[in-house]
């Protein structure tokens, strides 16, 4: 059974709405591969979880506060050309609309033309490749700083069982400070980079890789979920000398792993 | 939740003049509303101010409410695009889901509890990709079909089925990393 398949049949199972027969072929096909097996049987765990969790209720005040507002309004009445719905309404006011004066025909059809020249373009192999994948921080083993980029301090991930390495390289690039983080890890782990929320301010984040899925952030921190080789560059705003607040923590199972603050350069 | 015929019969009655008609909508449907709001702003007081939104919304486009789709379908299609909008006016980046101040450090002592649990699976959802929150809450709390979800969520449901599939797979791997695995 291929995987997309397998795919298919575990959402169906998981979701209670397979056949006896899609039942059985998942059955027979988990009985064979003890790892799908284990993989489906979390995924009904988590199903079965979120199944039994209840709704928040919503505040008391809600449903008055929303009536209130209701009955202030002007009352709704059916209109006298019933509508027939979402897109032919769209349609037939478009088809209604003013005719296009000449000049903005013509902007129309040079948009119309940047637009198919950049889908081609977009659609050659390798035509904006160059641009998008020049980022020296992804080259593994360099360790040639960037044009632009000033190293202000780094930290080494090193974990006895090896099954995650990795390192956090401060940075500053004209008025920006980076903190590029680089893991490897073979297991699931959750990072933390906290940083002084009153003296940086994060701008952005750039993935590197697929490795870290997940985001979340608040005032004083960011932290991702990740598995594998990649990770993230984290761009803020401020002083590079608060670098020494800055710390990468990273969890495995819920327990911390690892912690360290970038040793300064300078 | 999902009677079609009665809520295209109250929302005639609406437009017919009867002001009750939709005062049982609200109460019918600010619950579910409320949730998925919640889930998707991640505040309860935005969650109300979209919720209430939705509703102002919903009541000055009543006559161009179309009875071929459900009422249902058409109500949490609006949540899902004002909360969506909300979000982006408040410039909660969903890039790196700014703002998830419940996301904190993990937990794995007060996972033991049952409370505990179900706040630990909420702060899960909470740093999912939207897409897949949506997906997670629609089928989960709202129990909406396949075809429900890819009409709310104006997807293929062939998309619907993936994004469900991926949504899981990604929540489990966060309550794993986060000590949870009950």
């Amino acid at each position: 059974m291929n995987e997309a398949k397998l795919t298919e049949l575990m959402n169906l199972v998981l979701d209670g709405v397979a056949t006896p027969s899609q039942r059985s072929a998942l059955e027979t096909h988990l009985s064979q591969h003890p790892e799908a097996r284990s993989e489906y049987d979390a995924l009904a765990r988590v199903s079965r979880r979120l199944d039994a969790e209840p709704m928040t209720e919503p505040p008391a005040e809600l449903e008055p506060r929303i009536l209130d507002t209701i009955h202030g309004m002007p009352r709704p009445h059916a209109s006298h050309a019933p509508s027939d719905g979402g897109i032919s309404t769209w349609f037939k006011g478009f088809l209604a609309a003013p005719k296009l004066r000449p000049w903005s025909t013509f902007g129309l059809g040079l948009a119309a033309g940047a637009f198919l020249f950049a889908a081609v373009q977009y659609g050659r192999p390798g035509a904006w490749d160059l641009a998008r994948d020049i980022d020296p921080s992804q080259v593994s083993g360099s360790m040639i700083e960037p044009a632009g980029r000033e190293p202000v301090g780094s930290v080494t991930v090193n974990i006895p069982s090896g099954a995650i390495t990795g390192s956090a390289v401060v940075y500053q690039a004209g008025s920006e400070i980076g903190v590029d983080v680089t893991l490897q890890s073979t297991v699931a782990i959750e990072w933390v980079v906290e940083f002084d929320g009153e003296a940086w301010a994060l701008q952005r984040v750039e993935k590197k890789g697929d490795a870290t899925r997940a985001f979340a952030s608040n005032a004083g921190s960011v932290r991702g979920l990740h598995t594998g080789e990649g990770g993230v560059k984290l761009v803020f705003s401020g002083p590079a000398d608060a670098a020494k607040s800055c710390v990468l923590k990273v969890f495995q199972d819920g327990q911390p792993v690892f912690e360290g603050t970038p040793a300064l350069s300078r | 939740m999902k009677d079609t015929n009665a809520d295209a019969t109250l929302v005639r009655q609406c437009l017919d003049g009867d002001p009750r008609a939709f005062d049982t909508l609200v109460r019918k449907y600010q619950k579910p509303l409320y949730h998925l709001a919640l889930r998707m702003v991640r505040d309860r007081d935005d969650a109300m101010d979209v919720v209430q939104g939705v509703f102002v919304k919903v009541y000055e486009k009543l006559d161009s409410y179309d009875e071929k789709h459900g009422f249902c379908s058409w109500i949490h299609r609006i949540t899902i695009n004002e909360s969506i909008n909300f979000t982006n006016r408040s410039k909660r980046s969903d890039e790196y889901e700014s703002g998830v101040t419940a996301v904190l450090a993990p937990t794995q002592e007060a996972a033991r509890s049952q409370a505990a649990l179900s706040e630990e699976i909420e702060k899960a959802i909470a740093i999912l990709k939207r897409d897949y929150r949506m997906v997670i809450v629609l089928k989960h709390y709202h129990d909406f079909s396949y075809q429900e979800m890819a009409e709310v969520l104006g997807i293929p449901e062939k998309t619907v089925k993936s994004r469900l599939f991926s949504a899981r797979q990604q929540l489990k791997e966060i309550l794993t990393a986060r000590g949870v695995t009950q």
